[in-house]
């Protein structure tokens, strides 16, 4: 009996035979023009060939956008399907794991992004159609509509976070942008619980912290860009914005916390920044350039080590330069993704 | 009261998205059209042309000037207006170069679905929102659940038609004064395009340059074989202009360079190209009752790029018009040799009949059905037949399924006329009629929402 445990362990431990380990790997698109492979890269090995995950084909020069579930071992891609050409309205959502790749819906927006619940059992989408448009709540096992919710006028919606029964989502209003918070009740039926509008300049790149106390977006005015960072709560405990630490190479910055401040008016503006994502230890990183080449926050991996970014060799956005994919690694050092055409979706676990 | 009313209408439209069954596994082709009259999509069946696209090319280097259709009614391209005073000037024209550039950008210059293998004839490519062929025409079509108007069957079927079609969309789009100006409203100027070909796709948010829903940090210059991603839609078509595809290694047109407009300044606070300046001018539509003499987009007007320099059209003779007009559009022939189509089986069963449509002439004969009885479907509405000669090798008629419709028809005997209408190039048609006859036995054959055989 020993032996047999023993045998089993050293099966188990070859490692060929374990094409996804527990280490956080990097979900990447590498992007083709009529198809994108997604593919599971290694931090710790950028020079290894990356794991291929699943080939989705696309229309001709629609890279496909996705995110990654709670768990770590599934993703959610929108992607434009082969001979359709609108972004806005054609594209379909994939659910991808490594043993299978899934169709649950049509129609959707590729650039609306998507919101997986906590447990990963739905997801929201959005149909941002000129005529209509409306946000789905969605069952992963199937596609089945869980729950619904139509404006009274059309409107872009952005789903950004399902928490329990909310939905977080941007909304583009005639009047400038707004969060929502939406509330899932009974029978499918979605309420706007609560509107905060946060004006007109904000951009798409908007982000929860994870106590939901605040939200960070991207704001841009002409040439001007900065990161606002709203509160979404009345508490009055919050700490001092500080600085914890100022990354000088590639002038990445982590910031640390809110601060009072009113309703709907920034807690904390962020000049000549952008992209901010929040570490799961409540710190936001944002993007800053005024040198040499710059980098852009796109996601930490679950345990706040490592950050993927866009990095530009360019001084800025009005002259970003060639734009390519990188890690910062735990030790903070900067390491560059060789492929070409890869763009980074999320984090890998599992 | 009123509120009470609409509470209950939110509560029915509540009710009916929460009932929405699920998405059906796959790709289909799109069974409503939500912003051209709500009825399903036509089925029309197209020619798709060599890989190369040379075919397509050469229509879109005649259509930008006005020489595929001049007296198509349907189908010529309306006088450019020139300048600031706008002016109509018969002799201007679109740079081709913005015609093969939107044909790339929609459809990937293809004519028919994904899977129609080059040189062959197959389903039309259809968007979700019901945009047809090449240039993604939506314009003036109707899909109420008729069937499809002459210019609806020939813009489906027919590449040339086609691009006549989302050449003329692109002219009125210059054309109107709703669109603000780029310089002095110069068509020989690629640049002053800019405002027109963002009003072919929409004039929306989404295409705004400095707007929230493009990436501020894009590359300035797009390469058509690149990422669309984050692009607004005239960059796409202006970066292809510039940075042509390539199609097996070979660029499929000659690159064409492009100022685009420097945003570091155009969407500076007050500028045209600060979205603050678009929101206010739909705020001006909005409020404004009975509006004013001007277009409020007017405050959008830029001026031309120092680099941007007049477009140098490829010269054509008449001799060389006319070689390319017998190439694209031939002298196409109808053929149709059944009179009648008999529906009913002698066993009884209700069955379908297969009518042949074929093209004795060289080129693409473009047909519809015109008129069929309401007791009958077809499989495809328009379509076309490819002739013997010229640029189309092989040989292809088109073969219409007719079936009995379900339900609505009762037990008997039932004759009705399908007609078939040939479209020719010159403009004329000419009309064909086949009997259809069909017994109904009865209920029983009618299960299941459609007939039993």
């Amino acid at each position: 009996m020993a032996l047999l445990t023993l045998l089993a362990l050293s099966l188990a431990a070859c490692g060929a035979e374990q094409p996804f380990p527990a280490a956080p790997r990097l979900l990447a698109s590498a992007y083709e023009p009529t198809r994108s492979r997604l593919v599971l890269i290694d931090p710790a090995n950028l020079n290894a060939a990356p794991t291929e995950l699943a080939v989705i084909d696309h229309a001709e020069g629609w890279d496909v956008e996705g995110v990654v579930a709670p768990s770590g071992d599934a993703a959610a891609v929108l992607a434009v399907p082969p001979g359709r050409s609108r972004p806005r309205e054609d594209a379909v959502l994939w659910l991808v794991a490594p043993d299978s790749k899934r169709l649950l819906a049509e129609n959707l927006d590729l650039y609306a992004g998507l919101a997986f619940a906590d447990d990963g059992g739905r997801i929201a989408v959005a149909r941002n159609h000129q005529s209509s448009s409306r946000l789905d709540v969605l069952d992963t096992r199937d596609g089945a509509l869980v729950a619904a919710y139509q404006p009274d006028q059309p409107l872009a919606m952005y789903p950004l976070e399902i928490r329990g029964d909310q939905i977080w989502a941007a909304a583009l209003e005639p009047d400038g942008w707004a969060l929502w918070r939406l509330a899932i009740g009974a029978e499918g039926k979605i309420a706007r619980d609560q509107s905060w509008p946060l004006g007109r300049d904000a951009m798409r790149r908007w982000t929860i912290s994870p106590d939901a106390a605040a939200v960070a977006m991207e704001v841009r005015n002409g040439a001007d860009f900065w990161v606002a960072v709203h509160r979404l709560t009345e508490r009055d405990d919050a700490p001092e914005v500080s600085e914890t630490q100022d990354w000088q190479r590639r002038n990445l910055r982590l910031l640390r916390g809110d601060s009072d401040g009113q309703p709907n008016q920034p807690i904390r503006r962020i000049p000549a920044a952008a992209a901010p994502a929040w570490r799961p230890d409540g710190e936001l990183t944002v993007g800053r350039w005024g040198g040499d080449g710059f980098t852009l926050p796109i996601a930490w991996d679950r345990d706040g080590r490592w950050l993927a970014v866009a990095a530009y060799d360019g001084d800025g956005p009005a002259d970003p330069g060639r734009a390519w994919t990188g890690l910062v690694r735990p030790d903070r050092g900067l390491e560059r993704i060789e492929q070409a055409d890869i763009y980074a979706l999320g984090w890998w676990r599992g | 009261m009123r509120r009470a009313l609409a509470a209950l209408i939110a509560a029915a439209l509540l009710a009916a998205l929460i009932l929405l069954p699920a998405p059906s596994p796959g790709v289909s082709a799109p069974d409503a059209c939500p912003y051209s009259g709500g009825g399903p999509a036509y089925r029309i069946q197209s020619w798709e042309a060599d890989r190369d696209r040379a075919l397509y090319l050469d229509a879109q280097r005649l259509a930008a000037r006005n020489l595929l259709f001049p007296d198509d009614e349907d189908f010529a391209l309306p006088p450019l207006e020139v300048g600031l005073d706008r002016i109509e000037d018969p002799t201007a024209a679109i740079p081709a170069h913005i015609l093969y550039a939107i044909g790339w950008i929609e459809s990937t210059t293809n004519q028919t679905a994904a899977d129609v293998p080059y040189g062959s004839i197959g389903p039309a490519l259809v968007s979700f929102d019901c945009g047809y062929g090449i240039m993604q025409v939506t314009s003036s079509i109707s899909n109420e659940g008729a069937l499809p108007s002459r210019y609806e069957a020939l813009v489906g079927a027919h590449f040339a038609y086609n691009i006549a079609a989302g050449a003329r969309i692109l002219v009125e789009k210059w054309n109107d004064d709703f669109f603000p100006q780029v310089g002095t409203h110069d068509p020989s100027l690629i640049e002053s395009w800019y405002y027109a070909l963002w009003g072919y796709n929409g004039w929306a948010l989404s295409n705004h340059p400095a707007g929230p829903e493009v990436d501020p940090f894009r590359a300035p210059e797009y390469s058509c074989d690149g990422r669309r991603n984050g692009y607004p839609y005239q960059e796409l078509v202006l970066g292809c202009v510039a940075n042509p595809p390539l199609v097996d290694d070979r660029p499929l047109w000659d690159p064409v360079p492009v100022a685009l407009p420097d945003l570091a300044i155009l969407a500076s606070p007050g500028w045209p190209l600060d979205p603050d300046v678009y929101y206010a001018a739909w705020n001006e539509i909005r409020n404004q009752a009975g509006g004013g003499p001007n277009s409020p987009f007017q405050t959008m007007y830029m001026p031309i790029s120092d680099y941007a320099v007049p477009y140098a059209a490829q010269p054509m003779g008449d001799a060389e018009v006319q070689q390319l007009r017998r190439r694209i559009l031939g002298e196409p022939r109808l053929r149709l040799d059944q009179t009648e189509l008999d529906l009913s089986s002698s066993d009884g069963a209700v069955t379908s009949a297969s009518l042949i449509i074929a093209n004795d002439g060289p080129g693409l004969l473009g047909w519809r059905i015109a008129r069929a009885p309401s007791w009958i479907d077809v499989d495809i509405q328009a379509g076309v037949a490819v002739g013997p000669g010229g640029a189309f090798p092989d040989t292809d008629p088109s073969t219409v399924t007719v079936r009995a419709a379900a339900g609505g028809v009762p037990e008997g005997e039932h004759i009705g006329e399908l007609r078939v209408e040939a479209l020719l190039p010159d403009g004329s048609t000419i009309t064909r009629t086949v009997t259809v006859s069909l017994n109904k036995l009865g209920a029983a054959f009618y299960e299941a929402g459609r007939p039993q055989s």
